[in-house]
């Protein structure tokens, strides 16, 4: 089921020695691996489909999400064996295994888009896989979870400080990214604004120029297609193309697969929930153009979401 | 982006490992141990939703936590009965309401932990738990609150009767274990409780009408000795709190009543919940986003 790959990544770790380093290094007994990895997924797969296959038990649906929670919590030991044999299980992710090189942008890609959006949300750290394990060896920063509570009355800055740290980023890390973000977006004057007089595309664009100005060596982000300033666009075009420059490695994902092809240098492809190749994105474009095509063309299925938000404190006892 | 990468040596540990959900709750206990980076953030997160858009803002804590109590000084000190053996009755029912505070608003707050951050708890791989253990803030407030006030009570005994009703000594040392016990009996109630408001919001309907019964089934505002006897033995053996309201009021005061046994019925009770609650969470993290 793990399937380690390819031909492809071991023929681009070569080439992608940097030669300064190789000059320098003292000879040792123990011969070490040319470039560390920045991420390392080992046979990560991720099940879900428990509830879906339940029926109707109470008219009430209050009850009846109750009733699912205790069925399904029945299931927990199949997700955490992955028993493919369970029909009640559906795979998301079965046995991913790669190693993404330092100084990579790289795209995921499946047809569906769920596969890739699991992937995404668990290098993001916003979800547990349901076996195997990832290590990212640097400083991660995920773009989802920091526009995860944000209020009103705040002004962008604050929010944006409040929201970094609930993610458990540093106090001096936001500070210094903070400073950062009127030269990046051009857009220093929203800064200090509540953000209810923000626009939402222009706070958007904040969060991003934050996110872009932090300081770190891994990035996640999924769903970045949302309308830009021409600013930040520009802006954030630069800050993919030269992060392999600068060490950086930034993993992207995107219902829009023609976006990713552009800034990526790595494409990751996932197909029937199976890795199905990973490398150089000129290299997977040229051998697998057909399943890109097929991507390309299949609409992205609707993921279900929390229409909720945070619910809104309530006062009312006094013992 | 101005900044560069240092050509330092990357280290040889990974920085983040990001691993499967466990099914061990010792195992689950310490990854929430070790996200507790996350807990002052959230916990500011809630106070932060608590009083705003206020005119009083913070005052309305200040104003929640004692009016009640006042209250309940003010009529039942003319109830004889009521009246404890060596302590002015404002000081026992403070030191009770102590207690009782971390109890009611940890249950009242703890058990919204999940509704009230749910956006954030799904993009969040932490233990829920430790959403639940941040949402002690308000209590902690709450606490202090009290603590100042029941310092200020005994300041003032002391002024004016001259009568210095704190005990010094190792009895103090006592303290933390009534109010540890209390913590973990909520969280390990509001556990239960979170997961339940998410899908029927009767939770919150409930907690605050079991919180009150329970109020009344603790020796807060009277005194243990007023009941008969078989009630006595019930308040004191099978409500975990009683012991501990007990306990606290003689760590502090050297007044109150309370023995081996209860005290280890209540610290049994206590920490089968917790275990209880924080496997059922456990348990609970792997289907919540299927159903939710």
């Amino acid at each position: 089921m793990t399937k380690r790959v390819s031909s492809i990544v071991l023929a681009k770790t070569k080439d992608s020695v940097p030669k300064q380093r190789t000059k320098n290094r003292k000879p040792k007994l123990t011969p070490k691996p040319v470039s560390r990895p920045a991420i390392d997924i080992h046979s990560v797969s991720k099940w879900q489909g428990a509830a879906a296959h339940i029926g109707r038990f109470a008219r009430n649906e209050s009850l009846q999400m109750l009733i699912e929670l205790a069925m399904t919590i029945r299931h927990v030991k199949g997700h955490r064996k992955g028993r493919a044999d369970d029909r009640s299980l559906e795979p998301l992710l079965r046995g991913i295994t790669v190693s993404i090189e330092k100084g990579s942008v790289v795209g995921v890609i499946d047809i569906g888009g769920q596969s890739r959006a699991a992937l995404i949300r668990i290098l993001g750290n916003s979800e547990a896989p349901s076996t195997g394990v990832v290590r990212f060896f640097g400083q991660v920063a995920a773009f989802g979870q920091l526009g995860a509570s944000v209020y009103e009355y705040l002004t962008c800055r604050e929010n944006l400080e409040f929201g970094a740290r609930l993610v458990g980023l540093p106090r001096q890390d936001i500070r210094m990214a903070l400073e950062r973000v009127p030269e990046f977006s051009g857009l220093g004057e929203l800064l200090d604004s509540p953000l209810r007089r923000v626009p939402k595309a222009k706070a958007a664009d904040l969060g991003m120029s934050f996110v872009c100005c932090l300081d770190y060596d891994i990035l996640i982000a999924d769903e970045l297609g949302r309308a830009r300033s021409e600013k930040v666009e520009t802006a954030w075009q630069d800050y993919l193309a030269q992060a392999p420059s600068r060490g950086q490695t930034i993993i992207l994902g995107s219902n829009n697969v023609s976006r990713l092809e552009g800034p990526c240098t790595h494409l990751l492809l996932i197909k029937d929930a199976e890795l199905l190749a990973y490398g150089p994105a000129r290299a997977i474009n040229k051998e697998h153009a057909d399943f890109l095509a097929e991507a390309r063309a299949t609409p992205v299925a609707t993921e279900t979401q929390l229409v909720a938000g945070d619910e809104e404190d309530e006062e009312g006892e006094l013992l | 982006m101005t900044s560069t990468v240092s050509e330092v040596q990357e280290p040889a540990k990974p920085t983040l490992v990001v691993r499967p959900l466990t099914l061990n709750t010792f195992r689950y206990l310490y990854r929430c141990a070790r996200a507790i980076k996350y807990i002052p953030g959230l916990g500011q997160r809630f106070l932060m939703d608590l009083y705003h858009q206020t005119i009083l803002g913070w005052w309305w804590l200040v104003i929640r936590a004692l009016l009640p109590t006042l209250g309940i000084i003010a009529i039942f000190q003319h109830v004889p009965a009521f009246k404890p053996e060596g302590l002015p009755y404002g000081l026992y029912v403070i030191s009770g309401m102590l207690l009782w505070t971390i109890l009611s608003t940890t249950l009242l707050r703890s058990t919204r932990s999940l509704r009230r951050t749910r956006g954030l708890a799904m993009k969040l791989a932490i233990p829920k738990l430790v959403f639940v253990l941040a949402s002690a803030a308000i209590p902690l407030v709450y606490f202090c609150i009290f603590a100042a006030v029941l310092i200020i009570g005994i300041a003032i005994e002391y002024l004016s009767s001259g009568i210095m009703y704190l005990k010094f000594g190792w009895n103090l040392l006592l303290l933390p274990i009534p109010l540890g016990l209390v913590f973990l009996l909520c969280i390990g109630i509001a556990s239960f409780t979170s997961v339940a408001l998410l899908f029927a919001r009767d939770a919150r309907f409930i907690i605050p009408l079991v919180t009150q019964l329970w109020f009344y089934f603790t020796p807060i505002i009277y005194t243990i000795d007023i009941m008969p006897p078989s009630w006595q033995f019930v308040i004191m053996h099978v409500n975990p709190i009683s012991a501990l309201v007990e306990m606290l009021r003689w760590s502090l005061f050297g007044v109150g009543s309370w023995d081996a046994l209860s005290l280890a019925v209540s610290a049994t009770i206590c920490l089968t919940v917790f275990l209880l609650g924080a496997r059922f969470l456990m348990r609970t993290e792997w289907v919540l986003r299927e159903i939710l």
